[in-house]
C-alpha cells in the first residue's frame, strides 16, 4: 500500500539519470519537470490533454504529462525533448525540423519531435496517414503541418539510411 | 493545503477497503485525463486521490462466449481487441495516442456528452458491468448503470471493477460525427448491431447513441422499428426517424441539438445502410 | 553587380536551433526565488451591478499572501487607444461598481501555489445583480434594447456620430439604372486565436524600485506605455522584457496581464506570475470581432457593378479596445478591390455584452474579404457570368479613383488573377487575357460607368 501525506517522494529515470524527488502529492509531471526540475522544453499548453505540448515519454509512450500525477512514475524512465540529443548535436528530428521550418513559435515542437520519435521506433517507414494519425493528438496553429510532416518523413529517411 | 493524501492501492481489495474508509474525501482517479483537467483548471480540488493504475483491474479474459474486461484496462488496449469489433473501432479514434495510452474504459463511463464514447458500444454489445464495495460484488446490465449515474462523479460508492461484453452476433457498425477527423469529442456517435436471418429479416437490434442525450442511450424505438422486419430502405427510414424522435441532445459549443437530433437521424440510417450493404456483400 | 550575402538565399530561422532543443525561452519557462502566482476572480454573468466582494474567506486561506481589487490599482481604466489620443475611458482593470461581460476581472488571489491561488480564488463571494444582457448585434442597435454604455447607446461614437460612413457618387441613381439589384447578408462569429501558449506575465520588483516585466505581448511598448499610465508610474521605472511569443496572432495586443501582476509585486514586494490556463484564454482573452455584412448591389448585365451598398455592423465586445480602428481599416475595403463609382458605407462599432474584441491576422479586413468575395461569386450565379469575368471586369485599375478618395496606383489585381489562373491549369479567354492594369483612361469609364450618372455628388 502506497500512502503520501503532503509531500510525496518519487524516483524515476529522467533521460537515462536516476531522479528523486519530493513534492505535493498531486503534483503533474509536467510540473515536476518545469518547476521543480527546471527543465523548461516540456510546455504548459493547455492542461486539459488536449493540445499535446506537454507530451513526454514513459517508458517509450506518448503521454501528456499535464495529465499525469507524478506519483505515477515511480520506477519508470521518462523521456523528454532534452534527453534525445547531448549538446552540441542533434537528433535526426531535431535536424529535419530545423531544416524544414517546422517550427514557427516552437510551443508545440517539443510535443511534436517526441510523438514522432515513439512512431519512428516501432515504425521507420511510416507513410504520411501514419504520421497524420500519429500526431492527431498534437496540436499547432502555425505552420499548417504539412512542415512537420515532411520534417518527419525526412528524418525517417535519413534514420534508415544511418542504419 | 488543497491534496493531502495520494493513494496508489495495490489491489482491488485494498482500492475498496480506502473508498470504504475515506468515503466522501475520496476522489478516484482511472487514467486522469477527466479528473486532473477539473484539477488544472481550478475546478476541482480533491483533498484525497486514490488511483487506480496498479490495483490489478487491467485484465481481458475471454470466459464462456464473453469476454471480461477490467476497469483499468486503456482505451490503446480496447482498440486491439478486434473481437469486439465496433469496441475496438470506438477506442481507435477516442481522443489522440497519448489519451488512448492513459485513459481507461471504466473512467470512460463517467465522462458527460459530448464525451465518453465507449459507452455507446458497450451498450450496443449488451455490456454487463460488474461493481465493487465492501458490502459485496454486483454485475447489472450497463443501462442501468447510466441511468443510475448522471456522470462526473469522482466520490462514488461503489467501484466499477470490470466490463462483461459477450462475444457479439450479426453484423455490428460503429460511426462517429465529430468536428475534426481525429481527437474530437462527438457530434453524435451511433453503435448498432444487427442479427440478421436468411431472409434478411431482422431478428436482433441494438442500436446505441452516443452525445445525443446526457447519457450513452438505447435507441429502443429505433431498435423495434427493425425487429421482425426486413432490413431495407423502408425499415432504415422508420429507424433513424424514430431514433430522431428517441434522442434529446443538449446544445453546446460543439453543435446545437436541432443539429444533433438530425445527425443522430443520419448516422443511425447510415451504419444500418452499412450493415446491409455488409450483409449483401457477403451473399 | 555586387555580390549578395543573403537576398537569393534560404536562411534558417535564428530561433529554429533554440525551439529544436526546447532551449528557447518563453515567459513561463522565468522563475524567481520565492515566486507568488495570481489568480483572477471573474465575472459569472454577462451584465450586472456588483453590490459587494467578500474576499475575506480567500484572504484567510494558508498561502495567499495578497487580495487585488480595484482600490489597489492607481488609474483604473485600460484605454489602448488612449496612446493616439481616442478614448474615451470606459474599461476598467478591474471591475467596481458593474460587470459587463462573462469572465471581466473582478479581484486577483495571489498566492504560494497556483493550487493554493485557484482555491483561495473560488472562495471569493461576489453580490451581482444580474441585469438583461445584450449579446445579438441587431437588437443592440434596436430600440428595445437597453442602453449598457453610460453615453446612452450601444455604439462607439465617431465624432458625435453613431457610425463611420463612405459616400462616393449617387447611389440611388446606380440602383435606378442597374440591371439587377443584388442582396447579400453575410455573418462571421467571433474567432478565437487559440495560440499554443496561454498569456503569461512574470514581474519582480526590483531593489532600486524599478518593475522587471517578462510578458508574451506581441506590442511592448503598447504595453510598457499603458501599464505606465495605469500605474501613475514614469516609464523609466519599468523595464519591460519580451521576447518568443508562442503564437500571438493579434491576440496578444492588450495590456491585459501586466498592470495586475505589477501591483501584486508592488504589494507583496516578491516576484508574481500569472499564467492564463485555456479555458480563459478561449473564453476570457480578446477574439476576433463577430460581424454583419450587408450588401445591396446594382449590377449591370454585362458583369460591371455600378454601385454598392454596404451596412456593416462590427460585434466590439464589452469595450472597444483597438475595434474603432479595425473598424476604420474594414469599412476602407468592405467595398471590396473593385472600381464602383457609386459606394455608400455606413459601419457600426457596436457594444454587446460579450468577451471584447481586439486584432486578429488581417484585422477588420479579412471579414471584409470573405463577405465581398462570396457577393462576387452571388452576382456571378445570379446574372450568369463567370467567376473571372466578374472579377477582371470589375477589378480596379491604376489611375481610377476608389470610394475612400484614393487614386490607384501600383495596381497588380489584374495580373494577379491572371497568374492564378495559369497556376490552376485554368484557360482565360481572349478578351480577359487581354486585360491589364494600365487598360484604363478616364474617357472610357465615363462612358462604360453610365451616361450621365454624376461622379462625385453627395
Amino acid at each position: 500500500m502506497n500512502t503520501l501525506t503532503d509531500t510525496l517522494t518519487v524516483t524515476f529515470k529522467l533521460n537515462s539519470k536516476p531522479v528523486a524527488l519530493a513534492v505535493p502529492p498531486l503534483t503533474t509531471l509536467r510540473s515536476a519537470l518545469r518547476e521543480h526540475l527546471h527543465l523548461h522544453a516540456t510546455k504548459a499548453g493547455c492542461g486539459q490533454g488536449g493540445c499535446g505540448s506537454c507530451t513526454v515519454l514513459v517508458n517509450g509512450e506518448p503521454t501528456l504529462s499535464c495529465l499525469l500525477p507524478v506519483a505515477l512514475v515511480e520506477g519508470q524512465e521518462v523521456t523528454t525533448l532534452e534527453g534525445i540529443s547531448s549538446y552540441g548535436s542533434l537528433h535526426p528530428l531535431q535536424e529535419a525540423f530545423y531544416e524544414h521550418f517546422a517550427a514557427q513559435c516552437g510551443y508545440c515542437t517539443s510535443g511534436m519531435i517526441l510523438t514522432a520519435k515513439a512512431l519512428l521506433e516501432r515504425n521507420p517507414h511510416p507513410s504520411r496517414e501514419e504520421i497524420a494519425e500519429a500526431l492527431s493528438g498534437n496540436m499547432c496553429r502555425c505552420t499548417g503541418y504539412l512542415p512537420i510532416v515532411e520534417a518527419i518523413e525526412d528524418a525517417a529517411r535519413k534514420m534508415e539510411e544511418g542504419q | 493545503m488543497t491534496t493531502t493524501d495520494f493513494f496508489i492501492p495495490c489491489s482491488v481489495n485494498e482500492a475498496v477497503d480506502l473508498l470504504s474508509e475515506h468515503g466522501e474525501e475520496l476522489v478516484v482517479m482511472g487514467g486522469g485525463t477527466i479528473m486532473m483537467y477539473l484539477v488544472n483548471e481550478g475546478r476541482l480540488f480533491p483533498r484525497k486521490v486514490m488511483s487506480l493504475r496498479r490495483s490489478g483491474m487491467d485484465e481481458v479474459r475471454a470466459v464462456d462466449g464473453h469476454v471480461e474486461i477490467g476497469a483499468g484496462v486503456t482505451i490503446a488496449r480496447i482498440a486491439q481487441l478486434d473481437a469486439l469489433s465496433i469496441l475496438a473501432q470506438a477506442a481507435r479514434i477516442l481522443g489522440g495516442p497519448a489519451v488512448r495510452n492513459m485513459a481507461t474504459i471504466g473512467g470512460n463511463l463517467f465522462a458527460h456528452a459530448p464525451y465518453g464514447d465507449l459507452g455507446v458500444p458497450l451498450l450496443a454489445l449488451d455490456a454487463r458491468i460488474e461493481l465493487r464495495s465492501k458490502r459485496g460484488q454486483r454485475t447489472i446490465p450497463l443501462e442501468q448503470f447510466f441511468a443510475g449515474h448522471p456522470g462526473g462523479e469522482y466520490l462514488a460508492a461503489e467501484l466499477v471493477t470490470a466490463l462483461h461484453v459477450p462475444l457479439p452476433q450479426g453484423h455490428g457498425v460503429y460511426l462517429k460525427l465529430g468536428r475534426r477527423h481525429a481527437n474530437t469529442p462527438s457530434v453524435v456517435a451511433v453503435a448498432a448491431q444487427i442479427t440478421l436471418d436468411d431472409n434478411n429479416v431482422c431478428r436482433a437490434a441494438r442500436i446505441a447513441l452516443g452525445a445525443a442525450s446526457p447519457r450513452p442511450m438505447r435507441a429502443v424505438r429505433a431498435e423495434a422499428a427493425l425487429v421482425g422486419e426486413r432490413l431495407d430502405d423502408a425499415s432504415i427510414t422508420a429507424a433513424a426517424e424514430a431514433a430522431m424522435s428517441e434522442s434529446d441532445p443538449a446544445t453546446d459549443a460543439l453543435a446545437s441539438a436541432w443539429y444533433r437530433r438530425r445527425m443522430a437521424g443520419l448516422y443511425v440510417r447510415k451504419a444500418l445502410e452499412q450493415v446491409a450493404h455488409a450483409r449483401s456483400g457477403a451473399q | 553587380m555586387k555580390q549578395l550575402g543573403i537576398v537569393g538565399q534560404s536562411v534558417r530561422r535564428t530561433d529554429g536551433i533554440g525551439h529544436v532543443t526546447g532551449t528557447t525561452r518563453y515567459v513561463d519557462d522565468v522563475f524567481y526565488p520565492n515566486m507568488l502566482w495570481l489568480k483572477m476572480v471573474r465575472s459569472p454573468v454577462a451584465r450586472g451591478i456588483i453590490h459587494s466582494v467578500d474576499t475575506s474567506q480567500a484572504e484567510a486561506f494558508p498561502g495567499v499572501a495578497a487580495v487585488i481589487t480595484a482600490r489597489d490599482v492607481p488609474n483604473n481604466w485600460y484605454t489602448i487607444l488612449g496612446l493616439i489620443g481616442i478614448g474615451p475611458n470606459d474599461e476598467p482593470v478591474l471591475a467596481d461598481s458593474e460587470v459587463m461581460y462573462e469572465g471581466e476581472p473582478i479581484c486577483a488571489i495571489v498566492a504560494e501555489s497556483e493550487e493554493i491561488a485557484c482555491e483561495a480564488a473560488s472562495l471569493v463571494r461576489v453580490e451581482i445583480e444580474e441585469q438583461e444582457p445584450v449579446l445579438d448585434l441587431e437588437y443592440a442597435l434596436s430600440p428595445q434594447a437597453p442602453a449598457i454604455k453610460k453615453w446612452g447607446n450601444n455604439t462607439y461614437m465617431y465624432d458625435g456620430m453613431d457610425h463611420r460612413q463612405v459616400r462616393f457618387g449617387n447611389i440611388e441613381a446606380a440602383f435606378a439604372q442597374a440591371d439587377h439589384i443584388i442582396e447579400g447578408s453575410y455573418q462571421m462569429s467571433p474567432i478565437e486565436h487559440v495560440p499554443m501558449e496561454t498569456h503569461v506575465c512574470v514581474v519582480n520588483p526590483e531593489g532600486d524600485g524599478r518593475l522587471t516585466v517578462h510578458t508574451n505581448t506581441q506590442a511592448l511598448y503598447f504595453s510598457l506605455d499603458n501599464t505606465a499610465i495605469i500605474l501613475k508610474m514614469p516609464t523609466h521605472r519599468l523595464h519591460f522584457i519580451g521576447g518568443t511569443v508562442g503564437g500571438g496572432f493579434g491576440g496578444k495586443v492588450d495590456v491585459i496581464t501586466e498592470p495586475i501582476t505589477c501591483i501584486a509585486a508592488m504589494k507583496t514586494g516578491r516576484a508574481v506570475k500569472w499564467r492564463w490556463t485555456r479555458e480563459e484564454e478561449f473564453r476570457r482573452s480578446s477574439t476576433r470581432a463577430g460581424a454583419k455584412i450587408e450588401f445591396r448591389d446594382a449590377v449591370m448585365n454585362d458583369g460591371r457593378i455600378i454601385g454598392r451598398k454596404v451596412r456593416s455592423l462590427q460585434d466590439a465586445g464589452a469595450y472597444h479596445r483597438h475595434s474603432p480602428y479595425g473598424l476604420q481599416k474594414h469599412m476602407a475595403n468592405v467595398a471590396g478591390p473593385y472600381n464602383i463609382p457609386n459606394v455608400w458605407i455606413d459601419a457600426y462599432c457596436v457594444y454587446t455584452n460579450r468577451q471584447p474584441a481586439s486584432a486578429m491576422r488581417g484585422f477588420g479586413v479579412t471579414e471584409a474579404s470573405f463577405a465581398v468575395e462570396v457577393q462576387m461569386e452571388k452576382i456571378a450565379r445570379t446574372i450568369g457570368i463567370d467567376s473571372w469575368e466578374i472579377r477582371m471586369v470589375n477589378a480596379y485599375r491604376n489611375g481610377q479613383m476608389r470610394a475612400i478618395r484614393k487614386v490607384v496606383e501600383d495596381a497588380t489585381l489584374v495580373e494577379t488573377i491572371k497568374a492564378a489562373a495559369d497556376l490552376v491549369g485554368y484557360e482565360l479567354p481572349a478578351h480577359l487575357r487581354a486585360m491589364h492594369s494600365n487598360d484604363y483612361t478616364r474617357e472610357d469609364n465615363d462612358q462604360s460607368h453610365g451616361e450621365g450618372a454624376p461622379r462625385h455628388d453627395r
